[in-house]
């Protein structure tokens, strides 16, 4: 079993892309294990986005954040999925107030036969500026916990933002690699089937 | 033998394997959670309470915050009892004034979103031998689902906010 975590912060565009990935893992997928389980966090009691993940296996926690509050019930609903599925992949999206490196490290630390578990990050460039002024912190460990970046929403800067944005996030984190994208218009294929596959360092 | 159960006048149908009495569970479909304490149809599940989905849609709505890592999370739930089309339009207009007063008073939006469904949209079938008799159920309305998760205000400030505008919403 993959687990791929998406973080980001609130409305980066977290939703949009585990649509597409779960799309691209799903669909064709011939198997005889189930392809996928999506694994839905929310922080409000109410559980908005899961109305769009219509005909994928979902799990849902709410009123709560799975690196903190909800630790415990992240690691029983990764068991319970193993236990009960045991799909190639499980996508868990995480709230925007959430930290993925510590998502990581409570699913490294109890779940049992993982193959493999990855973090992908969506930045929001529409908003990086106003962010930065006063949750750079958070953002910047947002951004040090990702092996792989999307800065999405490229469409609403010009491209020298965008090259500033990439440099900054750089400097945050040197090794990561970062994709523009602006994912409400599709990822690319291929791109997404690197994501499918990428590891954790 | 039927597992109907009358409650205050509205009819509440019930799992097939519990046979308790409504059809809400988010893995059947339509139906939504009303609080315990604004709730007037009865009590069938001990930890939280359903409305039946062909019970007309309620007047109750809820506001509920709380307060994480520096954020005020304000959970909401309303009714808005138009013909569909408009009742999405005037959830939209909804959650557009509300941004606008989250920054009038000095708040920056994390992230506002809210889910609305059709309530009561269906179609009855009836067959006392022969072809089934059938009637569109038409919706009354829809019933509003979201959360507002904004900084630089209180959680009190927020459930303010929430409760003037659902307030103003239900005026229109």
């Amino acid at each position: 079993m993959k687990i791929i975590v998406l973080g980001g912060f609130l409305g980066a565009g977290k939703t949009t892309v585990l649509l597409q990935l779960a799309h691209l893992i799903a669909d064709g997928d011939t198997g005889d294990r189930i392809p996928l389980v999506i694994l839905e966090n929310e922080i409000g009691e109410v559980s908005v986005d899961s109305a769009m993940l219509g005909g994928f296996e979902v799990r849902e926690l709410f009123a709560g954040c799975i690196c903190c509050t909800l630790a415990g019930d992240l690691n029983s609903t990764i068991r319970e999925i193993q236990e009960t599925c045991d799909p190639k992949y499980v996508l868990v999206e995480t709230t925007g107030m959430a930290q993925p490196g510590k998502v990581v490290e409570t699913i490294g630390q109890y779940a049992r036969n993982v193959e493999n578990i990855a973090v992908l990050v969506l930045a929001d460039a529409g908003r990086w500026e106003e962010l930065m002024g006063f949750m750079d912190v958070f953002i910047e460990k947002q951004m040090e916990s990702a092996d792989c970046i999307l800065l999405n929403k490229t469409d609403l800067v010009s491209g020298e933002t965008v090259e500033k944005i990439q440099s900054e996030i750089k400097n945050m984190n040197p090794s990561v690699t970062i994709y523009p994208v602006c994912a409400r218009e599709s990822i690319e294929k291929e791109l997404l089937e690197f994501l499918g596959g990428m590891e954790h360092e | 033998m039927s597992d109907e159960k009358t409650i205050h006048g509205a009819r509440e149908y019930g799992h097939p394997e519990e046979g308790h009495g409504c059809n809400l569970h988010p893995e059947q479909g339509y139906g939504y959670h009303i609080y315990p304490e604004q709730s007037h149809t009865g009590n069938l599940h001990p930890e939280h309470e359903h409305r039946a989905f062909l019970s007309p849609l309620p007047e109750a709505w809820h506001v509920e915050v709380m307060e994480h890592e520096g954020a005020a999370v304000g959970n909401f739930q309303f009714a808005v009892r138009e013909e569909v089309q408009e009742a999405f339009q005037k959830t939209e207009q909804f959650l557009e004034e509300l941004g606008e007063q989250i920054v009038k008073n000095g708040g920056y939006i994390g992230h506002l979103k809210a889910v609305a469904h059709p309530h009561g949209e269906g179609m009855r079938f009836s067959v006392t031998g022969g072809k089934p008799e059938k009637r569109e159920l038409k919706p009354d309305g829809v019933w509003v689902e979201g959360v507002a998760i904004v900084f630089h205000l209180t959680s009190s400030q927020l459930k303010e906010l929430l409760q003037e505008e659902i307030q103003k919403q239900k005026t229109k």
